[in-house]
């Protein structure tokens, strides 16, 4: 191609670009300058069909001032109020723990107005579709922050076992990949609601459990136990001991099992094409993991066991609860890895917090880079500034409220989140004020 | 959401400073966000220090009983009483967790300078787009790879000096080895 040729091809090709970006930007009088691109599809996408396109302009005000991701009209969750409700949050966070990020969820659909706007948009609108993705995500950011703060310290103190986090982490990648995959851009808000309602309902009956005489009765025991082995001299172990120390296990299978999930992950995210090689590669690193047998290992002198298949199931089910609900899975992780796999103490905490990280780097990615979703930094941010003063506050003031009465406090609190979500999700409406 | 867009405009000349320094606009990014993410990192290490000093009280006392419950589980498990392990094992777990979700409470506080200089990312260079080189892919990146990687490091940075520098050196909470 000769210079003046092109020349003039470029020059036709920029013309032909600005046209097209200014006809975007006149196409539709809904969006605004400052606006993400995601958001500007999915209002235009909305326009294309006309029922989605009549609640469209019904919902967005082109006069009025841009609110949540620059929609003109849209709510604008105030700064304020989403710190005092941070505050909230963190107090919970560090007075009963896992309830607060469930709180997390109840600031982003309720308290900044987010879940009501999203849903006058109509079933299958993809404004609506995203704005549920993006509450989502911002839980995810959240509650899943949790898991990147304790991982590495409980690395650095040998607490972690390697092989049961990997063996988890097989379950929880694909768990954490396939909810947005399957999910993402299709649940509308009033679903999610409905589901996050039922979550919220399991762990208030996690609560109710701890306070009805069966489960005080079962502290009792574990307390009296306790002052019974006091006086028991411990053996003394070689501090080398200390640490986990893995004797049996197949580290080679429970490697390719992980490269496995891991490039499924890469190619469902990155490669748009030939999905069914992600499948593939996911479901052949979960059957690998059935070859992986038993793992047995030692932590402070003593010995524990578990088979390889089991953490992987669990990973795969606790994974996409957590990603579907943009929970941390730390309610489920702890339960699970003390009663079925019978870890001790410091060995559930580090693990239950590497998974929570994998998934929640997985479960953000799926969605953020393979799918677009968007979420709005500064407000996180906000509510991260909430949280610090809500853990500042915690300590305090527990110490003038028993632990019985934080208990009913929230069990109460949950019976109201989890039928006013659940009736509104699923019914249309909620059965409890406000209706 | 304005009063966000209000502060982050009023420390713009700021953040934007450092992004001058170099005349090559490539390397004057890369300079400015390295500069963005030590910020980032250094309020997110005083608001962690400013943390433990006003909850060291809470934290060794839930970190003491913690400790208590762990060795009688680990006692129990010596003695080949499983019931025993379990029982007191879950005790421990739940001890446990009133210090871990504070901790987690009070970690996750300190993100959030990382979180504001996202947001101020985006409404300065959110049109950006990194073009990786076809042997990896090339993929298209948004300023969020690029930043999160220059924050991991000027966190391992300021977690090496830390100890250096008496107010955000941190008190050891956790039980040592000697259980």
């Amino acid at each position: 191609m000769n210079r003046k040729r092109l020349f003039w091809v470029t020059g036709i090709l920029v013309l032909l670009s600005f046209a097209t970006l200014s006809l975007a930007q006149s196409g539709s009088e809904l969006t605004s300058p400052g606006m993400p691109d995601r958001m500007k599809k999915a209002i235009e996408k909305s326009l294309e069909d006309e029922k989605l396109a009549a609640n469209t302009r019904k919902v967005i005000k082109p006069d009025a001032e841009p609110g949540y991701f620059g929609i003109p009209g849209a709510v604008d969750p105030n700064v304020i109020v989403g710190l005092l409700w941070a505050i909230w949050v963190g107090w919970i966070f560090s007075t009963v723990g896992a309830f607060g990020g469930i709180m997390a969820g109840v600031g982003h659909i309720t308290i900044f107005g987010l879940g009501d706007y999203a849903k006058g948009f109509g079933r299958g609108s993809p404004v609506n579709t995203l704005i549920t993705d993006s509450i989502r995500v911002s839980n995810q950011w959240l509650v899943g922050l949790s898991g990147v703060i304790s991982s590495f310290n409980y690395y650095r103190m040998g607490r972690l076992v390697a092989p049961l986090g990997l063996c988890l982490a097989i379950g929880g990648v694909g768990g954490s990949w396939l909810v947005p995959e399957l999910t993402a851009g299709k649940i509308s808000l009033k679903q999610y609601i409905g589901w996050f309602g039922i979550a919220v309902f399991v762990i208030g009956a996690f609560l109710i459990y701890e306070l009805t005489p069966k489960g005080s009765a079962k502290k009792k025991e574990a307390k009296a136990a306790a002052q019974a082995f006091e006086k028991a001299v411990k053996e003394k172990t070689d501090t080398a001991d200390q640490g986990v120390k893995i004797l049996e296990g197949s580290w080679t299978i429970m490697f390719i099992a992980v490269a496995a999930v891991v490039a499924s992950t890469l190619w469902i995210n990155l490669v748009s094409t030939a999905k069914v090689v992600a499948y593939i590669l996911l479901l052949g690193g979960w059957v690998l993991t059935f070859f992986i047998g038993t793992i047995r290992f030692t932590f402070y002198g003593q010995q524990f066991q578990f088979k390889a298949w089991i953490p992987m199931l669990g990973g795969i089910f606790i994974a996409a609860i957590a990603s579907f609900l943009g929970v941390g899975g730390g309610f489920l992780y702890v339960p699970f890895l003390t009663s079925i796999a019978g870890l001790p103490m410091f060995l559930v905490a580090g693990t239950s917090a590497l998974c929570v990280l994998i998934g929640m780097i997985i479960s953000i990615f799926s969605y953020m880079v393979g799918k677009g979703v968007i979420v709005s930094w500064g407000l996180i941010g906000a509510e991260l500034i909430g949280i610090f003063i809500g853990s500042m506050i915690g300590p305090r003031t527990s110490r003038y409220i028993p632990d019985k009465v934080l208990k009913i406090i929230f069990i109460i609190l949950a019976l109201y989140v989890g039928l006013r979500y659940t009736t509104k999700g699923f019914l249309g409406r909620s059965i409890v004020p406000p209706f | 959401m304005d009063t966000i867009k209000w502060v982050l405009g009023k420390i713009d000349p700021v953040l934007i400073a450092p992004y001058r320094f170099f005349d090559d606009p490539l390397i004057g990014w890369w300079v400015g966000t390295f500069v963005l993410a030590l910020w980032a990192a250094f309020l997110g290490e005083l608001t962690l220090a400013v943390a433990y000093r006003v909850n060291r009280d809470p934290i060794a006392k839930t970190s003491e009983s913690t400790l208590y419950y762990h060795e009688q589980s680990l006692k129990a498990k010596q003695a080949k009483d499983e019931q025993a392990y379990k029982k007191i094992n879950r005790l421990a777990n739940e001890e446990f967790g009133k210090s871990f979700f504070l901790l987690i409470a009070m970690g996750m506080g300190s993100l959030w300078p990382a979180f504001f200089a996202a947001a101020w990312l985006n409404e300065r260079f959110g049109a950006i787009v990194f073009k990786l080189p076809q042997w990896a892919g090339g993929f298209d990146l948004s300023f969020l790879a690029p930043f999160v990687l220059l924050y991991i490091g000027a966190r391992v940075i300021f977690s090496k000096v830390r100890p250096y520098i008496p107010f955000l050196k941190l008190p050891r909470q956790e039980p040592s080895s000697s259980a």
